[in-house]
C-alpha cells in the first residue's frame, strides 16, 4: 500500500465524520495551546529572571548579613537579623585592602515619598549607590548620568531616576536639571535610567538611585548596606571572595573557630535559589496542562473505538480484498495522528498567541522557545500514536470473516 | 491442478462441545472448471467456501492452492493470496457504501501497491467488461442491486485472480437480474477464468459444469454436466 492512498484513505474518512473529527481535534488543540502557553511563559521567565541576575556579571558576588539560607525560614531569618550591620566603611576596608577585588561597591535601600510639584509617589524604593555601581552590572542610562565619585564624597542631592517616576511625575517633561524630592530632601535630577519593563507584576523601573553617602546622611547611616564585589576573573572568584572574608571577618572581630555572621553570595547562588523556590510551581504549571492533553488523548481513543466498530464490515471487506493486518493497522493509527498532529499545530500558534496575550496582560516576559514548538509536535504525535494504537490493533485484530458478518 | 485439499477438517468449539462443520472433504478442482457447490443451510458450504478463499484455516488437513500449501500459512500471506489469487463475489455485494464503483473495484490494487494511473486503467477495464464503465462515479446507493453486484464482480476480476469465489451471488436479486449475472459467470468462464460458486439453490447451480453436493460436512455427491451448455433464454 502506498504512502499517499494511506493519507487519502484516512483523510476522507475524517471528511465523512467532520463535526466528530472537529471536536476531537479541539480536545487536542485546547491541551497543546495550554501546554504550549505555559511554556513559553515558564521559559521566558526563566531567561527573563537569569539574564537580571547575570547582568551583575558572573565574577561578581555580594555580601550581606543575610545569606540565601536566611530567606528560606523565618527562624533563619529572624536569627541573621539580629548579626551586625555592615557599614559603608566595611566597604571601604575592603576597597583599601583587598588586592583582588577589581571593583567594590555598595548599596544601601530605603523607601521614601517621592514629590514634584503636587504630584506625589509613596514607598519609592530608594537606593543609595557607590558611583561605581555602573561598571559593575548592565545597567543602562536612557539621558543624563550616574552621579559622580566626586558628588559621592561630598554628599551631593543629585539623583537618577527610574522610567516609572518620569511616567508619573513628569510626563511629556525633560526630566534632566529638574527638581525631586525624597522624603524631605530636595535634589537635582541627573540622570534617567533605560525602561527595564516590568516582571510578575513588579515594576522594574520603579526606582531612585543617588549616592550612598548622600542617602545615609539623609536618612540614617545605621542601616544595613549590601557590598558588592568583582572579580578580576570568574577562575579568581573563589581566591578573592576569600580575601575579601578574612577582611571582614577581623573587622567583625570573629575568632578562628567562629563561623562567618554574614554571607556571600555568588550570581550562580541565586540562580539556584530562584530555581530551588519556583521548580515546583513550574513542574505543576506544566502538569496541569498536560492532563488536559491525555483528556485529548482519551477523546481520541474512544472515538477511534467508536470509528472502528462503526467499519467492522469495512474491516472485513477490506481484509478479504487481501488487506493486511499491518494495512488495517496504518489506517486507523493514521486517522489518530493526522487528527493529533493537526490539532498540535494549530495549537503550537495558538498557544504562542495565548502567551503573548498573557503576558502582555500579566507583566509576564515570555519567548517563543525552539522547547514548547518540539515539545507541542512531540507530545501531539505521541497522543495520537498512544491513543490510536489500542483502537488500531483491535481493528487490525478482527477476523475477516466474523467482521464482514457483522452487522 | 488449481485447487486441491486432502482431508479438509474445521472443528468449532461451542462451549464444552466440539462442533465439526467440515469433516474430512477431498476436492480436486481444475484451472477454468465452472463449479457449484450445493447444500442446505448448515451443510458446512460457507465454512468450505471460506477455506477456499483463503478467509479462514484449516483446523486439520491440507489444502493446496496453485501447487502452493495454503494449509499453514500464516494471516500475512493468506492475505496475499487473497489479494492476488481469489476474487470474492458476496451474497450481500460488500461494497464500502462511500466509495464509487471506480474506487471499490480499485481497492484490490490498492493493497497490491499499484500505483494511481495504472490502477485506474485496470478498474476502468475491469468495469468496461460487466459494461458499467459509464457508471464508475457513482456511489453504490445510487446503482441497482443487479448493477452493485456487476460492480463487486468487476472487483473480483480486476486483479486478474486465479479463482473466482462467488457466495450466493443471486441471493439479494431478483431472478431476472440473478440470471443476467449469471449469464455475466457464464461468460467469464468462456472467457477462460475458474469459477466457483456457492448455493443452496439447484436453479443457480445448474449453471455449473459440476455440481458439488455438500451434506453435514462431507461431501454426498458429484455432478458432472461435461458438454452441456444451458440456454438462458
Amino acid at each position: 500500500m502506498r504512502f499517499g492512498d494511506l493519507l487519502r484513505l484516512s483523510f476522507e474518512a475524517l471528511r465523512a465524520h467532520k463535526l466528530r473529527t472537529f471536536l476531537t481535534v479541539l480536545g487536542i488543540v485546547i491541551g497543546v495551546t495550554s501546554v504550549i502557553a505555559i511554556i513559553s511563559i515558564v521559559v521566558g521567565m526563566n531567561e527573563k529572571i537569569t539574564s537580571l541576575i547575570n547582568s551583575m556579571g558572573t565574577s561578581t558576588f555580594t555580601i550581606s548579613k543575610y545569606g540565601i539560607e536566611d530567606y528560606k525560614s523565618q527562624e533563619a531569618y529572624r536569627e541573621a537579623r539580629k548579626r551586625k550591620n555592615f557599614k559603608f566603611r566595611d566597604a571601604l576596608a575592603i576597597e583599601r585592602d583587598c588586592e583582588l577585588c577589581e571593583e567594590v561597591g555598595a548599596e544601601a535601600v530605603t523607601f521614601r515619598q517621592l514629590k514634584y510639584g503636587s504630584d506625589k509617589m509613596n514607598n519609592v524604593a530608594i537606593a543609595g549607590i557607590t558611583s561605581n555601581f555602573i561598571n559593575m552590572t548592565e545597567f543602562e542610562v536612557a539621558e543624563g548620568r550616574v552621579h559622580s565619585e566626586f558628588e559621592q564624597d561630598r554628599y551631593a542631592q543629585v539623583a537618577l531616576i527610574g522610567d516609572k517616576i518620569r511616567r508619573e511625575l513628569y510626563e511629556g517633561l525633560d526630566v534632566v536639571g529638574r527638581e525631586l524630592k525624597i522624603g524631605i530632601h530636595k535634589y537635582e535630577i541627573i540622570g534617567l535610567a533605560k525602561p527595564r519593563g516590568s516582571m510578575l507584576g513588579e515594576d522594574l523601573d520603579e526606582f531612585v538611585l543617588i549616592p550612598i553617602t548622600t542617602l545615609l546622611k539623609n536618612y540614617g547611616s545605621n542601616r544595613e548596606i549590601e557590598i558588592f564585589i568583582k572579580a578580576p576573573s570568574e577562575e579568581a572568584l573563589a581566591e578573592t571572595i576569600d580575601q575579601a572574608r578574612v577582611i571582614l571577618r577581623s573587622r567583625r572581630h570573629l575568632d578562628f573557630q567562629e563561623e562567618d555572621d554574614f554571607a556571600v553570595t555568588t550570581a550562580e547562588e541565586w540562580l539556584e535559589f530562584y530555581g530551588s523556590v519556583t521548580g515546583t510551581i513550574q513542574v505543576v504549571a506544566v502538569a496541569i496542562p498536560l492532563i488536559a492533553l491525555v483528556v485529548a488523548g482519551i477523546v481520541v481513543m474512544n472515538i477511534m473505538m467508536v470509528s472502528v466498530t462503526e467499519r467492522t464490515r469495512e474491516i472485513g471487506i477490506r481484509k478479504s480484498l487481501g488487506a493486511r493486518k499491518r494495512h488495517i493497522m496504518l489506517q486507523f493509527l493514521s486517522e489518530a495522528l493526522m487528527m493529533s498532529v493537526f490539532g498540535g499545530a494549530i495549537g503550537i500558534g495558538l498557544g504562542i498567541l495565548l502567551a503573548k496575550a498573557l503576558a502582555g496582560a500579566g507583566d509576564l516576559p515570555f519567548v517563543i522557545s525552539k522547547l514548547a514548538i518540539l515539545g507541542g509536535i512531540f507530545i501531539s504525535t505521541g497522543v495520537g500514536v498512544v491513543f490510536g494504537l489500542y483502537p488500531a490493533m483491535k481493528g487490525a485484530r478482527l477476523d475477516p470473516v466474523d467482521a464482514m458478518r457483522f452487522e | 491442478m488449481l485447487i486441491e485439499t486432502r482431508d479438509l477438517w474445521k472443528t468449532y468449539i461451542m462451549g464444552m462441545q466440539e462442533l465439526h462443520a467440515l469433516k474430512g472433504v477431498n476436492l480436486q478442482i481444475e484451472k477454468a472448471e465452472y463449479v457449484a457447490i450445493m447444500g442446505p443451510s448448515g451443510s458446512g458450504k460457507s465454512t468450505l467456501m471460506n477455506l477456499i478463499g483463503c478467509l479462514d484455516s484449516p483446523t486439520r488437513g491440507e489444502y493446496y492452492l496453485n501447487g502452493e500449501s495454503v494449509s499453514d500459512m500464516n494471516d500475512n500471506e493468506l492475505a496475499k493470496i487473497r489479494n492476488k489469487e481469489i476474487g470474492f463475489v458476496f451474497q450481500t455485494f460488500n461494497l464500502l457504501p462511500r466509495a464509487n464503483s471506480l474506487h471499490n473495484v480499485e481497492l484490490p490494487l490498492i493493497y497490491s501497491g499499484i500505483d494511481t494511473g495504472t490502477r485506474r486503467e485496470m478498474a476502468s477495464t475491469a468495469l468496461e467488461q460487466v459494461e458499467l464503465l459509464e457508471w464508475a462515479g457513482h456511489k453504490p446507493n445510487e446503482l441497482s442491486g443487479g448493477q452493485r453486484q456487476r460492480v463487486a464482480v468487476a472487483r473480483a476480476l480486476v486483479n486478474n485472480p486465479s479463482l473466482i469465489l462467488a457466495d450466493e451471488p443471486t441471493g439479494n436479486l431478483d431472478t431476472k437480474t440473478g440470471l443476467d449475472i449469471m449469464k455475466l459467470f457464464r461468460r467469464l468462464n468462456d472467457r477462460g477464468n475458474t469459477l466457483i460458486v456457492v448455493t443452496h439453490d439447484p436453479e443457480i447451480a445448474q449453471f455449473a459444469d459440476r455440481i458439488i453436493h455438500i451434506r453435514d460436512g462431507e461431501i454426498e455427491k458429484e455432478e458432472r454436466r461435461s458438454g452441456q451448455v444451458q440456454d438462458v433464454h
